[in-house]
């Protein structure tokens, strides 16, 4: 019998935001610890909330094996600890100090505006360990400055959002982003031409999405994804390549998955150079499947470990936005909701906010537009890149240039 | 019981919960936790700002509050709380109420018995060939709430609610279909002798997934069925209910006057917390009675969904809308159980007055900004008032007020309907238990895609 244990450890400092003032202050810290015991073929979890008596975990962990939970997997070994934390956030006891601040500095810059949501510092560490000699321990933070914004006198719950989740914060950096932001929101354009046009997106955006679904390792396995004969097959553009990446420029959290495996360099390729490579997996759909064992087992503390999609990475183009636009006017997708992919790849949305944009600059609000294309056209031909630059040095996400049919709504 | 500081308005809301979690993947049984907790959050308001923490050792209660209040003292505008408009706006509420105990409680119901009651329906999802893969869920909650409050509320009272839930993934050649299928309830006898409408489902599933063709993309009058018209009442208008959003701009709240007219004259609109179902909560998380609002009735802006604060900001009264999804989080104005009321046609007149259009059967999802969206999965052709072939449709889309006006039919019967899985999802906090529903509803105009 092996035992294992799953500690979550977090502490957070939250600010909820409501017409551009801080109205509360909300300080959590929360430990949760899970024990998982894995014998014949079988696993049993327990887990608890705070301080636990650990013994009495394990016990109900030994009993819950009465369950017959298959798990025809061996535990995982090794050593790891990764501290990410590069202690360029605010100090807790000045956080309020400064975010008013800034909120007072985004009062005057941008009168015609109400920001409310949230604004929060997050620090974290996991560990999973257990006696067969896996010991990793990974410790993270991040602040992140979700807004949404809404100008005053809008029927709408909120115009549009802006913000950023990184390692680092730079009161002139976030305001010059809400700033440029909120000036192309007031400056209206037309759309110049429908047709197929470069659609900007941050990288985590829905189309992603749809590649997460198709990839899944079940899904893939069973027959019942559209890319399930597509394996070693080339169906996408020779210069996308994806990766599932626990590294720590790629997101906030441990290196490992939830069953302790740790890929080298934290990323696995899934598809290279169009081709596709593998789904992802965890340990059993990958012995299930026959199948490469990616590390994408997800799981709170006190569940059985099970497949999930961990941050999907599209490989960096090594080009800048403005050179993947070429030139060409740009539509930089703000906010998009409600649309969705059909069975058979077909995307379309509305776009609730979009700017027009040559790269550099955010030119103007473009109408309410409808966007629309298919999952092997978007990253097949139509693919153009995924950046090199950000929104904002701060942290966040890259740009994602695709080709996608554009009409107003 | 607790020591709260003068000078300070406070609340603790202490949650005890139970809950179930079971997962099959096919025949293979991949979870099954139970988790039993007890924890508490505590707010403290000292007239200009809230000041909130959490914790799962009941036993802190007291030393949290005065940590708290330490905190509060800090900003300088201690003192000053008593008369202030929020805390004059907070109800007194005293008495226990539960429903759920002894044997009405999910937790006195064994495991082995909810994994029974799902593997019981595992021959009718493995004997349909297109079937590929499937899942099995069960899932149960009970909570306890207490709420304390300095004014003087001493409240106990209970929810509950348990439900299975199937989802399976259809292929046949290069054809994709995904589908669930799902039955909910307060008390676990609910959920027996569902085979046969399973078995109907899947039946459905299997000839959308054969014959359903890409729709021609165009303007049509679309019928949504009690599922589809509940989602658009809580995407398109419920939210925007929510008072919290308008809360510090006076525009806002002159174009949201009340007797606004924001819809056709058949149009009401309900947001109801004492309905049974996912929705149900006998009071909020700052211990308001559940009410029933009506916020559209008969085309004309009635009413909106309150918290304390925002009742109090907006001259109205709290409407039992504040909603926490778990011990860690504050409450904030939420939505319960929301609907749009009948009207007076039969489901049959409806679509028989629809020479042309589309029937909204099941969707994936919704949103509701300015523009209304709507992924429909189980989609029909309407021919001459007859419902015609299946149809895939990536989204349907109309701005919210234009498709408010163009409402011209409402079926003569309310469905309600509530869910276990997933749920409604506001900042941070998802999934948050609602409801939603109502009749069959005619809409001209809308854009299919």
């Amino acid at each position: 019998m092996v035992t294992e244990k799953y500690l979550f450890k977090t502490r957070e400092i939250t600010l909820n935001v409501q017409d551009t003032a801080v109205v509360s202050v909300r300080r959590q810290k929360l430990s949760q610890t899970g024990l998982r015991v894995y014998a014949n073929g079988r696993i049993g979890v327990a887990g608890a909330l705070g301080v636990c008596d650990e013994g009495e975990l394990a016990a109900r962990a030994r009993e819950n094996l009465s369950l017959n939970i298959l798990y025809p997997c061996e535990p995982s070994t090794g050593f790891m600890e990764l501290d990410s934390r590069r202690g360029e956030m605010i100090p807790e006891e000045d956080f309020l100090a400064e975010v008013e601040e800034f909120l007072s500095e985004l009062r005057r810059a941008q009168p015609d505006f109400s920001f409310s949501h949230q604004i929060k510092e997050e620090w974290s560490e996991r560990r999973l360990v257990n006696d067969k000699g896996l010991d990793l321990k990974a410790q993270d933070e991040y602040i992140s400055f979700t807004l949404l914004f809404r100008e005053k006198g809008s029927l709408n719950i909120y115009d549009g959002v802006v913000g950023y989740a990184g390692k680092r914060y730079d009161r002139a950096e976030v305001l010059k982003l809400v700033n440029r932001v909120c000036t192309a929101y007031k400056n209206p354009v037309e759309l110049k031409k429908a047709g197929t046009r470069p659609v900007v997106f941050l990288e985590r955006n829905p189309t992603l999405g749809k590649l997460a679904k198709e990839l899944n390792g079940q899904s893939f396995g069973t027959g019942s994804s559209l890319l399930t004969k597509k394996r070693g097959k080339k169906v996408f553009s020779s210069r996308f390549s994806l990766f599932q990446s626990l590294h720590p420029e790629d997101t906030y959290g441990p290196f490992f998955d939830a069953e302790g495996v740790v890929n080298d360099g934290f990323r696995y390729p899934l598809i290279k150079d169009g081709v596709v490579l593998c789904p992802y997996t965890d340990k059993t759909t990958a012995a299930k499947y026959n199948l490469p064992l990616t590390g994408s087992a997800v799981g709170s503390y006190d569940e059985v470990p099970k497949l999930g999609c961990r941050r999907l990475k599209i490989a960096s183009s090594g080009r800048t936005v403005k050179e993947l636009l070429g030139g060409e006017e740009g539509i930089l997708i703000v906010m998009a909701e409600g649309g969705d992919f059909t069975p058979a790849g077909d995307y379309a949305t509305p776009v609730q906010l979009a700017f027009a944009f040559d790269g550099e600059e955010f030119l103007g609000r473009l109408p309410q537009l409808k966007i629309s294309g298919n999952l092997f056209t978007m990253f097949g031909k139509g693919f153009r890149g995924l950046s090199t630059d950000k929104p904002t040095p701060l942290g966040g996400d890259h740009f994602l240039v695709l080709d996608l049919k554009v009409e107003k709504l | 019981m607790y020591d709260f500081p003068p000078g300070l308005y406070t609340d603790v809301r202490v949650e005890k919960v139970f809950e179930t979690k079971i997962d099959f993947l096919q025949e293979d049984l991949k979870e099954c936790r139970i988790r039993e907790h007890e924890a508490a959050f505590i707010r403290v308001f000292d007239g200009k700002r809230w000041y909130y923490t959490s914790t799962t050792d009941p036993g802190r209660i007291q030393e949290e509050i005065d940590a708290l209040a330490a905190l509060a003292g800090t900003t300088g505008a201690r003192g000053t709380v008593a008369g202030h408009p929020v805390v004059e706006k907070f109800p007194v509420s005293t008495g226990e109420y539960l429903q759920f105990t002894a044997g009405k409680s999910i937790a006195s119901i064994p495991k082995e018995e909810k994994i029974r009651l799902l593997t019981d329906y595992f021959p009718v999802l493995s004997g349909v060939p297109p079937v590929k893969l499937w899942r099995a869920f069960y899932r149960d909650k009970r909570e306890q709430k207490e709420f304390y409050s300095s004014k003087g509320s001493r409240l106990i009272f209970d929810i509950q609610h348990t439900g299975l839930v199937f989802g399976f993934e259809l292929a046949r050649g290069k054809k994709r279909f995904s589908e669930s299928f799902q039955k909910t309830g307060s008390y676990f006898s609910e959920l027996q002798g569902e085979k046969e409408n399973l078995e109907n489902f899947l039946m459905q599933c299997t000839e959308f997934l054969n014959h359903a063709r890409p729709v021609k993309p165009g303007k049509y009058t679309v019928v949504l069925a009690p599922l589809p018209a509940g989602i658009f009442a809580h995407e398109s208008f419920g939210h925007k209910s929510e008072a919290d959003f308008m809360m510090g701009d006076e525009n806002a709240m002159k174009e949201w006057a009340i007797g606004k007219k924001v819809g056709a004259e058949i149009l009401s609109i309900v947001d109801d917390g004492s309905r049974p179902g996912t929705g149900y909560v006998p009071f909020d998380d700052e211990g308001t009675p559940a009410q029933a609002t009506y916020l559209v009735r008969n085309g004309i802006l009635t009413g909106r969904l309150h918290s304390v604060a925002t009742a109090a900001a907006l001259g109205e009264e709290p409407t039992g809308n504040a909603r926490a999804v778990g011990f860690p989080y504050e409450p904030i104005v939420r939505m319960t159980t929301t609907f749009i009321l009948p009207g007076n046609k039969s489901k049959e007149e409806l679509i028989g007055e629809v020479k042309e259009g589309i029937l909204v059967e099941r969707v994936q999802h919704g949103s509701g900004l300015s523009a209304f969206t709507m992924a429909p999965s189980l989609a029909y052709r309407i021919k001459n008032g007859k419902i015609a072939d299946p149809l895939n449709i990536s989204v349907i889309t109309g701005d919210v007020f234009t498709t408010l006006a163009e409402i011209d039919g409402l079926s003569d019967r309310l469905e309600l309907f509530s869910f276990v899985l997933g749920g409604c999802g506001k900042m941070e906090q998802f999934p948050l238990p609602v409801g939603f529903g109502g009749p069959y509803v005619r809409v001209r105009n809308l854009v299919v895609q």
